[in-house]
Parts: C-alpha cells; sequence; structure tokens
C-alpha cells in the first residue's frame, strides 16, 4: 500500500512535462549531440551506486533490454549495456526512497526520467549526462533469491580431491 | 635434420605445466573466498569447479615427473606459449557458467583479454555481473600482468627459472636470481596496491560519493586494471562511470606506474634518478608520449567534438595515457571515439601500437625497441653522410652504457617489424568482415598491443573468425612472438621430425 501510495505522489508530483521527447536510451548514445540542451524523458534501469554528492546523486540509468527482463530471471542476451549517467536532485531523490541500485541478483528501480541533456557540459569539463528535472518510478527494486548449483559444487569438489590427492599422498609418505 | 621431441621432452614440458596449474589454482581460491563470503553461490560453485580443473591438471602434470627438470631455453619457451592458452581456456569456466556469454568463443575471449591484459570484452549485462565474477576479471588482468609464471617463479625456480622468465617478455633481471626478482616485482606491485587502492578508495568516498564498501571494491578492481594496464572495468561504462576528474587522475598515476619497467621501478627505489632519466628508453617514452598528445589534442581540436579548452584538454590527456600505456580505460562511449578521425586517429592508434617500457605490464613494440630502431636508423644515415674513415660510436644508454651489437639491432627491428605486421594482418580480416580501415586499424591495433580501447568492432554479435584473430593477436602479442614461434616450432618438430 505504501508503494502504491508512494508512486501516485511521485506520478502526480514529478510529471513528465509536456514537451520532453521520449527516447530510448540507444538513440541517445547514437547521436549526442543532436540532444545537447534539450529536455528529453528516457526510461530505464537504476544500477550500479548512487554516488552523493551534496546536494546531487549521480547514477547510471540503462536503457536496454536487461531493464525489464533480466538475465537472472531468465531473460535473454541481448547485447552490452546501454547506459547514460543521470544527475538528480538529492532531496528529491532521497524522497522516492530507492532501496538499492541495480546489480547481481538485483533489478534496479525503473524510472521515467525527464532532464536537460548535456552533452560535452564545458562546465564540468566535457562530461555528458542528464541534468534531470523530474522522474516517475515505474517499477521498484526486485532481488531474486539464488540457491546453490549442486550440480556444478560437487563434480567441483572431487575434482578439488582428485588433484590434491597425490600431492597430500606425497607429503604423507615424507 | 629435424629431431622429433621424445616423450622425454613432452613430461618435461607437462610437469612444469602441471606445476603452474597449481599456482593458478591457488590464485583461483581467492574468487572462492569472496563468493562464498558475498553469499553468491552460483559463482561459488563455478569457481571451485575451476579450481578443481586447475588442481587435477597440476596433479597431471606433475606426475610425469622427468628425470632431470631443467628446462632448456626451447623448452622453457613452449611452456610459456601453453601456459598462455591453457590457463585462459581452464580460467573462463566461471565466464561460461555465469550465463553472460554468448557462446563457447565468448568466455575464453574475455579470459584471454583479461589474461593478456588487453581489455576488450564481449560479456553482455556487465552491470549485473556478480561482484567475485568481476573480482576474477580484475584479478586475471593482476595475475597477467605480472605475470603467471612470475607468480610460479616467486614460489618456485627449478631449473628452468631464467628461459621461463625470459620467455613471458621480460627482458631484464634486476637481482641476480630470478626469483629474487620475480619477488621484487611481487612486492613493488603490493605496494603499489597499498597506495593504488587506497588513493581510489580515499577518492572514490570523498570525491565521487561511494558508499566506503563499494569505493575499497571498485578501487581494488581499478587498480588490477589500472596498474596492470589491463583496461577492464566492474561498469559497463568504464571510467566515464564515475564522472570524476579526481578519479581519472588517481587511475592515471597507476596507468602510468604499470607502464614503467619494473627496472626503473628499481631504479627511483635507490634514488637513481639522474640515471633514470638518461636512459634511452625513458627519454624515448617521454617523446613519444609528447608526440602522441599533441597528434591527439590538435586531432581533437580540429575536429571540433570537444569545444572548451578543459574538456578537450581532460579527454584527450586521459585517452593518451590510456592508449600509451595499455591500458585502455574510456572515459566516453566507442560510439564518441569512432567519431575521433584524422590526426586524433593517429595519434591514439600510435600510442597504442608504441605501447609502454620493456618489462612493464604494458603490451605494443615496447619504448626501448623504439628508441633503439630510431637509433639504428640514425647511426646508419650518419655513416652514409660522414666521411667514410669517420667512425660512428653504435652505444646507448639504458641503465649503463651498452652496445649496439648488430645482433642486438637485428633482434630489436625483427620484433618491431613483426609488430606491424601483427596490426596489419589484423585490420585486412577486420576490413574483410566490412570495417572501414581506420575502425579496423584502431581495433586490430588495440588486440594487438593489448590495449583495449574500442570502436565498437568488438562487440558479443561480432564474426567468430575476427573473434579468434583478436585473441590470436593478443597472444602473440603479449608474449612478444618468441614463445610462440618456439611452440610452432615444437608441434612442427613432433609431426615432420625423426
Amino acid at each position: 500500500m505504501k508503494r502504491i501510495a508512494l508512486l501516485v505522489a511521485l506520478t502526480l508530483g514529478l510529471a513528465v512535462p509536456a514537451g520532453a521527447a521520449e527516447i530510448e536510451v540507444s538513440e541517445l548514445l547514437v547521436a549526442p549531440e543532436s540532444f545537447d540542451g534539450l529536455e528529453i524523458t528516457v526510461r530505464g534501469e537504476l544500477v550500479g551506486d548512487f554516488m552523493r554528492r551534496g546536494e546531487v546523486v549521480w547514477v547510471q540509468v540503462n536503457g536496454d533490454p536487461y531493464a525489464t527482463e533480466p538475465l537472472h530471471t531468465g531473460g535473454p542476451l541481448a547485447g552490452t549495456n546501454q547506459g547514460i549517467a543521470a544527475r538528480f536532485d538529492a532531496a528529491a531523490f532521497d524522497a522516492a526512497g530507492f532501496e538499492e541500485p541495480g546489480g547481481y541478483r538485483v533489478s534496479g528501480a525503473v524510472v521515467e526520467v525527464t532532464g536537460v541533456w548535456r552533452h560535452h557540459d564545458p562546465d564540468r569539463s566535457g562530461e555528458s549526462y542528464l541534468d534531470v528535472v523530474d522522474f516517475i518510478v515505474l517499477e521498484r527494486e526486485r532481488r531474486s533469491p539464488e540457491k546453490l548449483p549442486w550440480e556444478i559444487l560437487v563434480p567441483g569438489l572431487v575434482l578439488v580431491a582428485i588433484g590434491l590427492a597425490p600431492r597430500a599422498i606425497e607429503r604423507l609418505r615424507g | 635434420m629435424l629431431i622429433r621431441p621424445d616423450t622425454g621432452d613432452a613430461r618435461l614440458i607437462a610437469f612444469y605445466l602441471g606445476r603452474i596449474c597449481y599456482v593458478v589454482g591457488v590464485a583461483g581460491l581467492v574468487p572462492v573466498l569472496w563468493a562464498a563470503l558475498a553469499r553468491e553461490w552460483s559463482p561459488f560453485a563455478s569457481f571451485v569447479l575451476m579450481v578443481g580443473v586447475f588442481f587435477v591438471f597440476g596433479a597431471a602434470g606433475t606426475a610425469a615427473r622427468p628425470d632431470d627438470d631443467r628446462l632448456d631455453w626451447s623448452h622453457g619457451m613452449v611452456v610459456v606459449a601453453l601456459t598462455w592458452i591453457i590457463v585462459p581456456a581452464i580460467g573462463a569456466i566461471p565466464f561460461a557458467l555465469s550465463g553472460h556469454f554468448g557462446d563457447a568463443v565468448d568466455p575464453l575471449f574475455d579470459a584471454m583479454s583479461g589474461l593478456t591484459t588487453t581489455g576488450l570484452s564481449v560479456i553482455q549485462d556487465l552491470d549485473h555481473l556478480a561482484p567475485s565474477l568481476n573480482l576474477w576479471r580484475h584479478l586475471l588482468q593482476f595475475l597477467g600482468g605480472q605475470g603467471i609464471i612470475l607468480a610460479a617463479l616467486s614460489l618456485f625456480a627449478g631449473g628452468g627459472g631464467l628461459t621461463l622468465y625470459y620467455g613471458e617478455a621480460r627482458d631484464e633481471k634486476i637481482f641476480p636470481s630470478v626469483t629474487s626478482t620475480a619477488r621484487f616485482i611481487w612486492g613493488v606491485s603490493f605496494a603499489h596496491l597499498a597506495f593504488g587502492a587506497g588513493l581510489l578508495f580515499v577518492i572514490g568516498v570523498v570525491s565521487v560519493g561511494l558508499d566506503p564498501l563499494r569505493a575499497a571494491f571498485h578501487g581494488l578492481m581499478v587498480f588490477f586494471a589500472g596498474f596492470d594496464t589491463g583496461g577492464f572495468s566492474p561498469q559497463s561504462t568504464s571510467l566515464g562511470y564515475y564522472h570524476s576528474p579526481w578519479f581519472e587522475a588517481g587511475a592515471a598515476v597507476l596507468m602510468i606506474a604499470g607502464a614503467m619497467s619494473f627496472g626503473l621501478h628499481f631504479a627511483l627505489w635507490r634514488g637513481r634518478r639522474r640515471e633514470s632519466l638518461r636512459s634511452l628508453e625513458t627519454k624515448t617514452i617521454l617523446g613519444t608520449f609528447a608526440v602522441t598528445l599533441m597528434l591527439t589534442l590538435a586531432g581533437l581540436a580540429a575536429l571540433g567534438i570537444y569545444t572548451e579548452l578543459a574538456g578537450l584538454s581532460r579527454v584527450g590527456l586521459f585517452h593518451a595515457i590510456s592508449a600509451h600505456t595499455g591500458t585502455g580505460f574510456s572515459t566516453v562511449p566507442g560510439s564518441e571515439l569512432v567519431l575521433w578521425g584524422g590526426l586524433a586517429f593517429g595519434g591514439m592508434t600510435l600510442a597504442m601500437g608504441l605501447g609502454g617500457m620493456a618489462s612493464s605490464t604494458a603490451g605494443g613494440v615496447k619504448a626501448l625497441r623504439v628508441g633503439l630502431t630510431v637509433k639504428v636508423i640514425r647511426d646508419q644515415v650518419r655513416a652514409i653522410l660522414l666521411p667514410e674513415k669517420a667512425v660512428v660510436r653504435q652505444g646507448y644508454f639504458q641503465g649503463g652504457s651498452r652496445r649496439l651489437t648488430p645482433d642486438l639491432a637485428q633482434a630489436v627491428l625483427v620484433v618491431s617489424l613483426l609488430y606491424v605486421g601483427l596490426y596489419l594482418a589484423g585490420a585486412v580480416v577486420g576490413m574483410a568482415h566490412g570495417s572501414t580501415l581506420q575502425q579496423a586499424l584502431f581495433e586490430s591495433v588495440s588486440a594487438g598491443a593489448n590495449v583495449g580501447l574500442s570502436v565498437g568492432l568488438t562487440d558479443p554479435g561480432m564474426p567468430i573468425l575476427l573473434e579468434l584473430t583478436y585473441m590470436a593477436e593478443m597472444w602473440l602479442g603479449r608474449l612478444e612472438f618468441v614463445a610462440v614461434f618456439a611452440l610452432l616450432g615444437f608441434a612442427y618438430s613432433w609431426v615432420r621430425g625423426r
């Protein structure tokens, strides 16, 4: 219930402004210069780390198929990651209550982010990133449980034993 | 008459390979422990399997105990060349079981790229990879950069230490004994590990804004890949992930330290700064770096990709260091790097091809060979221009005055030409698969010089022939040809000898 309320609040309070072009991260990476200074909206998963620097938080937003169909939940291989950097206002970011970024067996929150694309920003000595104005949380983080794969571990342990046996015998014999 | 190797030769080679497999298997226990502590159970099981295979190879090899365990030159070279095939093949097992690779060749590609400190990768969804697997990728670079053989030599020297040492493309012995030299190199590396990982940790927490635990992880990974001029990174956007000039500066220090020869580290440690600056290799690398940096900066300025001076110099300097040291870190996506044409392309490709110092963790032709090649050409020109009776002094300073003998000059020129041939051969294969000359040459030099910068040809969907070509380039480039030629000669003698 709390999550739904948060989603509604964020949707109402931080709705996507009219006029922002909705584009894929892959499109942005192909021709980043053509979106310089424009307000755009991208969808993607928050991955890696929440890098907190004073009043802003830097996060990588991945707009690849793994955002919706992660490998650890049985999703198919779909090439390399497609990510951009996004700079969020720390207060708004914290208000969203993100628990953890996407990583191993964790699907990060999927967000729709609107912001101004800064291509080779002179104020940041040439970095490119999305300066976030608003965002909507579309999906919260999900952690997938993991089981010990005995079918790999047991043969592995047997091989370790076989590999060490001659040396152990040699030592015992002195 | 070509003499066919007998079972005694095979037993000797197998014996040393077995010992090396045991050593690498022990190194494989590091990610086993990490995965267990982090409760990453799938990688944990795959690492146990990998260690098991290493140990079985170790047991099988050492069981073939030869009557005399002294290695001659050719045996040692064959051991080295085979080590650099067997270790990536077994080391690829956790990658193959991770589900992050498309086919059977892809995990091997990444393991070979890691071990040879190249840094090209065909991994998919890196951003969701288990940290223990990321550790193994970077640890492979550390092992490869330091030298697997070197790791083994610090534990055992046996009767073949010297030939194994030289086989792994190390030209200078710092101490009279190979074992003590190996231990010195590991000492230098662990000192840098403490300093480098610590520095990046502090920058990670203070400047980048990472959690302390994650800062430690990133610091360790970037240290392994930076100091060993490997170029893997824990996230898909390489060093652009951190958006921090301080972090880039820290990584640049490590890249430079990694591209310095261990002999230079030793000289600096002993306070012999003036002597170090007089060395032909130091002067050469400073010269080639200045030239390639200026070419890159001028090219980027002409292209107008970076309009501000701060951005131009930050991106240009970082990538010139990354290319010349053979590291392959990048702060811009490959789709942007591909736009670096003209002089920028020339500067970067030249920097990659020339590489770092001899007896360092870097790849490429190496500064000493470049310096000697220039000297040979200059001496030849002087000999032509001067009166017939004039004597051209053919010597150079490298930790002391040395004579440039015709044999040395020939060896230097041959290896340099082999590198050029390797780069061109890879470029031809790239072009045969539809790439432009610029892209194909860039990627081929990156693979052959063990750099890892990519303009996008290295991709999970790349043609298998191109993938195998780049793997062969990494292997040949890392071993500087000699050990590979010895292996081919050994195989030929086995088939055709009597």
